[in-house]
């Protein structure tokens, strides 16, 4: 791969890998290391990405693989030394909404942030799964590929994960909308 | 009026964190450097390994001290975990010349570096920013030569090493890089196993030996060395059959520092007490139930787990998959036969969800069971 196929790869699918690494890591400087390995893992593994064949399950399965590796490798600095926590925060979102007033776009932002933290809160392998789901938007193969694991485990998880949800953000769920 | 849980994950989750464009640029370079060193490491490659300590040059200084095989540099080592700043110093440091084969792995002690804000990541320790570090790049090869596993295949970290320094006169069970605010990030390049270790600057202790011991197993290993409590002398123990590397390190007795070493040592009580404390808030009463969702799959729920029979339903699916079930506080729930369950398991019992409190006796198993007939058999499972 040519580092201009690399640039067009990180064009098309760098900002749907970093996210996925951000929440995935919930540290910044994590998240950048695993989103830099996750490109250079690739180019090691499989020479040439073709973007035309939509190698974006691909990045996301070289990260889930190197993160799980990771944590391992991590697991006893973790144990030693804290951590410098990623305060997770809706970025990017600025009010450009001619149609949203100033005060729902607010209440939408703090809405989104109590989303990510709820799913922040899950066990590893269920947020996985979700993020996998809901923020890459994969099909269940899909995500049962990039996983290596079976697609009922893959069924059964974000059933979990979504009945957590439920539970954790009832607030939302019943509160009424603008309008 | 109820709000749709689909609708608001995907509008919360949806992407928006962008690489910053330095990161991006770093990527890039990164690559381009890699592809340059893959040429390199070619030809290293061809060289036999024996002509491994022709190809060492001794050297002795201060600061940091690193080994000129053809393995990778310890500033290459470095900088493959994005700490330029450390890779600088190793860069500009002397060479080292230590091999040492046991076990069936021949360890390569490549290079250490010490000193004061040397590194771009400074840990935290107890809420405080530990900037005098101690680091050491250590390659480790099997005798054989078979090629070490690599770090993302499911073989790795099968065969642990812990990897510390040790000092004179102090218990290398007590005193070594697990409580000295240790840590260690690995690679493996070729079949080589590269490790960056590192922990609290222990240049303080240089008035008497310093070692660096490689051993396998995750944690200190006492059995592979001696402690002599008469001499403080640490030696490894010849009858062992694993692997115990013991290198002498080479830091110059001038930068010993007895204040310093005696708060060096405060602070090692300080955080043996502090992470007792935290392995004590790991154990307690969520082991059980992990130890218990560990263990429990389709196949054992019948052992470990009883149902109970005031949830067993029936349910049917409507046109879109949905079944209903009532709870036994006459709340109901749902969820999606087609998204939930393996649809191809006709009667068999499947694992629908879980919860706890972190107790055994609060932990509930929804199971269900597809009959050939499109209903759905559902009941709670409680542990026997």
């Amino acid at each position: 791969m040519t580092n201009t196929e690399l640039e067009r790869c990180i064009r098309t699918y760098g900002k749907e890998l970093y996210s996925f690494c951000r929440s995935l890591t919930h540290s910044v400087q994590e998240a950048d290391d695993l989103y830099q390995d996750t490109f250079l893992k690739a180019m090691e593994l499989e020479q040439k990405i073709d973007c035309g064949q939509n190698p974006k399950s691909y990045l996301l399965s070289v990260a889930v693989r190197l993160w799980k590796n990771r944590r391992r490798k991590y697991a006893w600095r973790r144990r030693i030394c804290e951590e410098r926590v990623y305060a997770q925060e809706v970025s990017g979102q600025e009010w450009a909404d001619e149609e949203q007033s100033p005060e729902e776009w607010l209440l939408a932002r703090e809405e989104a942030a109590a989303v990510r933290q709820a799913v922040e809160r899950l066990p590893e392998r269920q947020r996985v799964i979700v993020l996998l789901y809901y923020m890459e938007e994969l099909s269940v193969a899909q995500i049962a590929g990039v996983v290596k694991i079976p697609e009922g485990t893959v069924k059964s998880r974000l059933y979990q994960a979504r009945k957590s949800l439920q539970r954790e953000l009832e607030d939302i769920l019943y509160e009424e909308r603008f309008g | 009026m109820k709000r749709d849980l689909d609708d608001i994950l995907k509008r919360a989750l949806t992407p928006n964190d962008e690489p910053d464009f330095r990161l991006n640029r770093k990527l890039l370079n990164r690559a381009k450097e890699r592809e340059h060193m893959t040429g390199k490491n070619r030809m290293a490659a061809k060289i036999p390994a024996l002509a491994l300590s022709a190809a060492l040059v001794i050297g002795v200084g201060s600061g940091s001290v690193y080994a000129a095989w053809k393995y990778l540099t310890p500033d290459a080592v470095a900088e493959e975990f994005g700490d330029e700043k450390l890779g600088a110093v190793f860069q500009n440091g002397e060479e080292i010349n230590e091999v040492q084969t046991y076990g069936g792995y021949r360890i390569a002690l490549l290079g250490i570096a010490s000193g004061d804000s040397i590194s771009e990541f400074l840990p935290t320790v107890n809420g405080e920013v530990d900037s005098d570090r101690f680091y050491s790049v250590v390659a480790i090869v099997r005798e054989d030569g078979t090629p070490m596993p690599d770090t993302s295949s499911g073989e790795y970290g099968k065969q642990p090493f812990f990897i510390s320094p040790l000092m004179q006169g102090y218990d290398p069970a007590c005193y070594n890089a697990v409580t000295m605010g240790g840590g260690y990030s690995a690679t493996v390049k070729d079949g080589v196993e590269y490790r960056l270790a590192e922990c609290t600057n222990v240049e303080v202790f240089a008035d008497r030996e310093l070692y660096l011991c490689v051993c396998d197993g995750t944690f200190y290993n006492n059995g592979a060395y001696l402690y002599d409590e008469a001499t403080g002398k640490i030696s490894r123990n010849e009858s062992y059959t694993g692997t115990n590397a013991l290198f002498r390190l080479p830091i110059d007795p001038a930068k010993a520092d007895k204040e310093a070493a005696a708060a060096l040592l405060e602070k090692v009580d300080a955080w043996m007490n502090g992470e007792e404390e935290t392995a004590d808030t790991e154990t307690g009463e969520t082991g059980e139930t992990e130890q218990f969702w560990r263990q429990l799959t389709p196949e054992t729920i019948d052992t470990c787990a009883k149902p109970v029979e005031s949830t067993r339903q029936t349910l049917t699916p409507d046109a879109d998959g949905w079944v209903t079930v009532r709870g036994d506080d006459g709340n109901e729930s749902g969820f999606n036969v087609d998204l939930v369950l393996d649809t191809s398991q006709i009667g068999k019992i499947q694992i629908v969800g879980g919860s706890d409190a972190g107790t055994l006796d609060s932990v509930e198993i929804q199971t269900a069971v597809i009959r050939a007939d499109g209903t759905v058999e559902y009941v709670v499972y409680v542990p026997r």
